[in-house]
C-alpha cells in the first residue's frame, strides 16, 4: 500500500433495511491500484456495501470518500422538485468515474454492443458521435468482441454479455471498477472468460473493489482479501491468510465453500 | 325482407365523409390521450406529493367516468356549472381524450415498472442523469411493453366516437341516425356503419402488429430472457 490518501475510504458505514441490519460499521481503505475482495457468506452484506459506494444503495450511516471527494446520497424532497440537484449532478460525475458490473449484466437489450457503449460516451463523457464509436470499438475490442459490435444483447452468451457490460463500464476511464459477483450467474464454462478479463484489468494497474465467490480468483489476484460476516469485516489481510485464518468463522466459511 | 343494396351504394358517399370526423375526432383524442397519460403516469411515479395526489385523483376519477355520462356532462352540465360552453366537437374530443389518457397512463406507469429494475442502476452506475436513463434506457423498453395495450385504447377511442353522436357530433354514427330515420332502412345503414366500423379497426389492428414485429426485430424484444 503506498503512504498517500487512500483512493476510497469508507467509514462507519452502516445500512438498514427496516429493522434489518445489514452493515453495522464497515471501515475499509482501498488504495489507488490494489485489488480488493470482498468474501462471504450470502446476506453477509457485502453486496450491500459495494454498491454504497456510488449510492446505487445509500447508506444509512457512515461516510464514502473517492478521491478525497465525498460521495453523498442526493436528499430526495417530496415537497421540493429542485432538492438536491446539485448533490445529484455531483453523484453522476463522481459515478462516471467509478465502473460498476453486475451480477446479472444489466446491459441494455434494446441497444446493440456498440450503442450500449457509447451511450455513457456521448452522454456522459460528452464525445461526439464519431469520435464514441471509435472509442466504443477499441473498447470492445479490448475485451475480445471485436465481431460482435452490432450484435444485440439477445445473441449474446452470457459471457459476452458480461464482457460487453465491463467495457461499458471501462469506456468511461473509471479510476475505480466495482464487481458485484459478476460470474455468478454464468454457466460454469464461461466463468474462466470473464475472469481472465478481470485478470488482464487488475494487471494493468486498475483499481477493482470484488465481491466475489471466486476463491481461487481471490487467492490469486487480489492484493487484499476482506472476509465479511453479520454486516462487519471479520478478518482482512494478503491473501495468504486464507490458508489460515485467524477467526473461526471464516474457517467455517472457506471450509464451506471448498468442500461445494 | 331484402337488403336494398342501391340505397347503401347511394349513402355511402355520405357516411364515407362522416367517418372522416369520426377519424379524424378519435386519432387526435389518442394522440392527446397518450401525451396526457405519460404525464400523469410520471405523475404516479414522482416522488413529489403534489404530483402523485394529483395524477392519482386525475386517474381514478376519469377511468371511473362513464363516457355517456361524461360527454353529456361536459355538454350540459359544464355551461351550467361554470357557464363555460363547449362545442360539441370540442366536447367529443376532451371526453375521448380524459378517459384514455386516464387509462393509458396505468397501461404506461405498469409498462415503466415492468422494466428490470437493474437497468436504471446501470444507467444511474455509469452516470446518466436521471432524465437519460429514462429516456434512453428505460423508455424504449418500456414503450415495447406498452404497444399492445396502447394500441387497445387506439381501437376504443375509434369506437367510443360513435358516443358523441348524442350531442350531435356529425360523425359517422350521428349520421348514420340521420340518415336511418328519413329513409326508414335503419338495418341496411347500421350493417354499413358497422362494417366500416369494423374495416378501420381491421386496418388499425394490422398496423399495430406490424408496428410490434418491427419493435421485435430491431431487438427490442429479446429472442432469449434476459437475465
Amino acid at each position: 500500500m503506498t503512504a498517500s490518501a487512500p483512493l476510497l475510504r469508507l467509514r462507519g458505514l452502516t445500512k438498514r433495511f427496516g429493522t434489518n441490519e445489514v452493515l453495522r460499521g464497515v471501515d475499509l481503505d482501498v488504495a489507488e491500484g490494489e485489488v480488493v475482495c470482498i468474501i462471504g457468506p450470502s446476506g453477509s452484506g457485502k453486496s450491500t456495501l459495494l454498491r454504497c459506494v456510488n449510492m446505487l444503495t445509500p447508506p444509512s450511516g457512515g461516510t464514502v470518500e473517492f478521491d478525497g471527494t465525498a460521495v453523498v446520497a442526493p436528499r430526495e424532497s417530496r415537497w421540493n422538485p429542485l432538492a438536491g440537484r446539485g448533490e445529484r449532478r455531483e453523484l453522476q460525475r463522481l459515478r462516471a468515474h467509478i465502473g460498476m458490473v453486475f451480477q446479472h449484466f444489466n446491459v441494455f437489450p434494446h441497444l446493440t454492443a456498440l450503442e450500449n457503449v457509447t451511450l455513457g460516451l456521448t452522454r456522459v463523457a460528452g464525445l461526439d458521435a464519431a469520435a464514441a464509436a471509435e472509442r466504443a470499438r477499441a473498447e470492445l475490442e479490448g475485451v475480445g468482441l471485436t465481431e460482435k459490435v452490432d450484435a444485440y444483447p439477445a445473441t449474446l452468451s452470457g459471457g459476452q454479455k458480461q464482457r460487453l457490460a465491463i467495457a461499458r463500464a471501462l469506456a468511461l476511464d473509471p479510476r475505480l471498477m466495482l464487481f458485484d459477483e459478476v460470474t455468478s450467474a454464468l454457466d460454469p464454462e464461461l466463468v474462466g472468460d470473464v475472469l481472465g478479463q478481470m485478470r488482464r484489468l487488475a494487471a494493468d494497474g486498475m483499481t477493482m473493489l470484488v465481491v466475489t465467490h471466486e476463491m481461487k480468483f481471490a487467492q490469486e489476484v487480489a492484493d487484499r482479501v476482506v472476509f465479511m460476516d453479520g454486516g462487519v469485516i471479520v478478518e482482512e489481510g494478503p491473501p495468504s491468510f486464507m490458508r489460515d485464518p485467524a477467526h473461526e468463522r471464516t474457517r467455517a466459511f472457506l471450509r464451506a465453500v471448498r468442500e461445494a | 325482407m331484402t337488403f336494398d343494396t342501391a340505397l347503401v351504394v347511394e349513402r355511402l358517399p355520405q357516411m364515407l365523409a362522416a367517418t372522416r370526423l369520426t377519424l379524424g375526432v378519435s386519432l387526435l383524442a389518442f394522440v392527446l390521450a397518450v401525451l396526457v397519460g405519460l404525464v400523469m403516469a410520471a405523475g404516479r411515479r414522482s416522488r413529489l406529493v403534489p404530483a402523485r395526489a394529483l395524477s392519482f385523483v386525475y386517474v381514478n376519477v376519469f377511468r371511473g367516468a362513464a363516457l355517456y355520462v361524461l360527454v353529456i356532462w361536459l355538454f350540459n352540465g359544464l355551461a351550467v356549472a361554470t357557464g363555460i360552453l363547449l362545442s360539441a366537437l370540442t366536447v367529443g374530443v376532451l371526453a375521448l381524450t380524459l378517459l384514455n389518457s386516464a387509462y393509458l397512463a396505468e397501461v404506461f406507469r405498469a409498462a415503466i415498472s415492468g422494466v428490470d429494475h437493474g437497468q436504471w442502476e446501470a444507467g444511474n452506475a455509469i452516470g446518466l442523469s436521471r432524465w437519460d436513463v429514462f429516456r434512453r434506457v428505460v423508455a424504449p423498453q418500456a414503450a415495447r411493453i406498452a404497444v399492445p395495450a396502447t394500441g387497445n385504447h387506439l381501437v376504443d377511442a375509434l369506437k367510443d366516437s360513435s358516443i358523441l353522436a348524442v350531442i350531435a357530433v356529425p360523425e359517422l354514427m350521428f349520421v348514420t341516425n340521420g340518415i336511418a330515420q328519413t329513409t326508414f332502412r335503419p338495418f341496411e345503414l347500421y350493417v354499413t356503419a358497422a362494417g366500416i366500423y369494423l374495416a378501420i379497426v381491421f386496418v388499425l389492428s394490422w398496423g399495430l402488429r406490424r408496428l410490434e414485429r418491427r419493435l421485435g426485430v430491431s431487438g427490442t424484444r429479446p429472442v432469449a430472457p434476459v437475465v
